[in-house]
């Protein structure tokens, strides 16, 4: 939108920190482009030897067999679930102190990717659930939150869709978050104190006991693989949406110049 | 040339008898054929949604790129 | 102080006058409650044994479907521009509308659920514990509500929206509400400790929930 192109305009004509060289919508473009290649080659490499390091060297486990190494996808999953709201929140954040552009685009690159990983934790659970407990879903906590997070995810969606004022949506949408941020810890408290009181006669919880070694170095490389796959996907989410702002100015810049050409030309010049 | 045809198609109903046998062997064998299609499907979505989200993301630039190229070429500017 | 009370009993008067809007939130509860039973059969001690959760439901939402145009009406009459540049601060302003909103449609859903509970083989004793424990809780709802409310107005006619984003709000409250029922009518526990927490959760809401609507409300008129 023409905010971007007005920010390019003041922060090239006065001195800035670091911090807004590297938000500079141009600079941004420029630093990603040449960033992604390697983070793209670095994901790669790391999911792919977490696909190893789970599927083929860790040992089935003594009480679940293979159905533990779910695991490995899905406790990575829940994980940026949530650091992908810690992702949200932070830039709405920054979106209404510092009313930055690159953090509006930001949040609302992400809440897609949040609801992405939400699913696949809810997806991924409810397939180990099957053979532990005989059943795709049960109401454990732990499953219930996440649950409660997906919602959250859709209801930014939801908003932001809304609102045909994209600014405004943006505003909105990073309050919502924020208001999000308070409510999910409450949340979370009251469905364990649920949980524990409608306690079901027998649950393998699907952490197990603590984790024995050869089961925790591939988690932490796929978690590390799903946080890459994140920050990869996440920058070229933000491009397409800087992108599409820069298109909407050219567009609102052809309906102008349509109109008066003659005007516009003394505009620009 | 009848012994022949028996003998043949003995063996062959005793192959067929082997197969069920050798997979109805035990609940235990059905269970972890079951953990691994379990397995094999938590991978598998996880596969497809990664895959998707790529390239919705790659196709999502491209567009946008050609698009702004087009306007560019027409002569346009931004505001 | 006076200005506060002025902007209650306006909304207090306005809620009165336009009766129909409460009359449509009871007869949405009614219509929820009544057709539980034709869709799960007419047993009676199943009905009796879900009824006060389905009782809370059905309450948050015919109170959430109520509260959908809590800014709107004066977004339309300019009103809102008025109290917005009053004296007043804006989370005053919320506070007392969200206060309005719930003695002009949350205690009348709450007093309506006994009726309601007969409908479902609700103890006709227990009903002082079941008003009890939804008047701990339905403030919180006009007042998270009103959250929704200002967040949705620019959407228009954004009840469903509305709905969407704050009933995973209600979960704290629904749980605690539901959960200090069922223990004061004699199931596992004291009731003492949900009802310690659904009072606490009431008042964060009644502190809180003003300054994020208030700032969703200037978020949109003052950029």
């Amino acid at each position: 939108m023409s905010d971007i192109h007005m920010n390019e305009r003041t922060s090239a004509a006065h001195g800035q920190t670091l911090v807004q060289r590297f938000s500079n919508p141009t600079r941004f473009m420029a630093w990603s482009g040449r960033l992604l290649p390697f983070l793209s080659a670095l994901t790669i490499g790391v999911i792919g030897f977490g696909l190893y390091a789970g599927l083929i060297m860790a040992p089935p486990d003594y009480q679940q067999g293979e159905t533990v190494r779910i695991m490995f996808v899905h406790v990575p999953a829940a994980w940026l679930a949530m650091f992908t709201y810690l992702t949200v929140v932070v830039s709405s954040v920054g979106f209404l102190i510092w009313r930055h552009p690159l953090a509006d685009v930001s949040a609302k690159a992400a809440v897609p990717l949040g609801a992405a990983f939400t699913f696949l934790a809810l997806v991924t659970g409810s397939l180990w659930g099957r053979p532990m407990w005989g059943t795709y879903w049960v109401w454990d906590a732990r499953l219930t939150s996440v649950l409660v997070l997906f919602f959250l995810y859709l209801g930014l969606m939801a908003l932001r869709n809304a609102l045909e004022d994209e600014l405004l949506a943006g505003k909105l949408t990073a309050v919502l978050a924020i208001v999000g941020s308070v409510i999910l810890p409450v949340i979370k408290f009251s469905v364990d104190w649920w949980s524990t009181l409608h306690q079901p006669a027998s649950v393998i919880r699907l952490d197990g006991p603590t984790l024995h070694a050869s089961m925790l170095w591939p988690l932490l490389v796929m978690a590390v693989g799903f946080s890459l796959f994140f920050a990869t996907v996440h920058l070229m989410a933000m491009r397409n949406e800087v992108l599409r702002r820069r298109l909407i100015s050219l567009q609102r810049g052809r309906a102008r110049s349509g109109r008066a050409s003659t005007a516009a030309t003394v505009i620009e010049g | 040339m009848g012994a022949q045809a028996l003998r043949r198609q003995l063996s062959k109903a005793e192959r067929v008898a082997k197969n069920r046998l050798g997979r109805a062997s035990g609940a235990e064998r059905m269970e972890t054929l079951s953990h691994e299609m379990f397995v094999g499907l938590s991978y598998g979505v996880t596969g497809v949604v990664f895959v998707g989200l790529v390239a919705w993301v790659l196709m999502t630039g491209r567009r946008r790129r050609a698009e702004i190229a087009r306007l560019e070429a027409k002569g346009s500017r931004a505001l | 102080m006076t200005a506060f009370l002025a902007v209650l009993r306006r909304d207090l008067q306005l809620g009165v006058r336009e009766g129909g809007a409460l009359g449509t939130a009871l007869g949405f509860y009614l219509v929820v409650i009544a057709i539980l039973p034709l869709g799960l059969g007419p047993d009676l001690d199943l009905l009796q044994r879900i009824s006060g959760g389905v009782l809370w439901i059905g309450l948050l939402l015919s109170s959430l479907l109520s509260i959908d145009r809590l800014f709107a009406h004066d977004l339309e009459d300019g009103s809102l521009d008025v109290l917005m540049s009053g004296a007043l601060p804006l989370e005053l302003v919320v506070t007392a509308k969200a206060i309005a909103h719930f003695l002009v449609f949350g205690l009348p859903l709450v007093l309506f659920a006994p009726l309601l509970g007969l409908m479902l083989n609700f103890p006709l004793p227990a009903s002082g514990v079941l008003v009890g424990t939804m008047a701990l809780g339905a403030p919180a709802v006009s007042f998270v509500g009103a959250i929704g409310a200002a967040l949705t107005l620019p959407v228009g006619r954004g009840g469903l929206l509305l709905a969407l984003l704050m009933l995973p709000f209600f979960i704290p409250i629904l749980i605690f509400g539901i959960a200090t029922l069922n223990a004061s009518l004699g199931g596992p526990g004291s009731a003492a400790t949900p009802a310690l927490i659904l009072t606490a959760l009431t008042l964060a809401a009644l502190v809180l929930a003003p300054f994020a609507a208030a700032f969703a409300l200037r978020v949109q008129f003052r950029g």
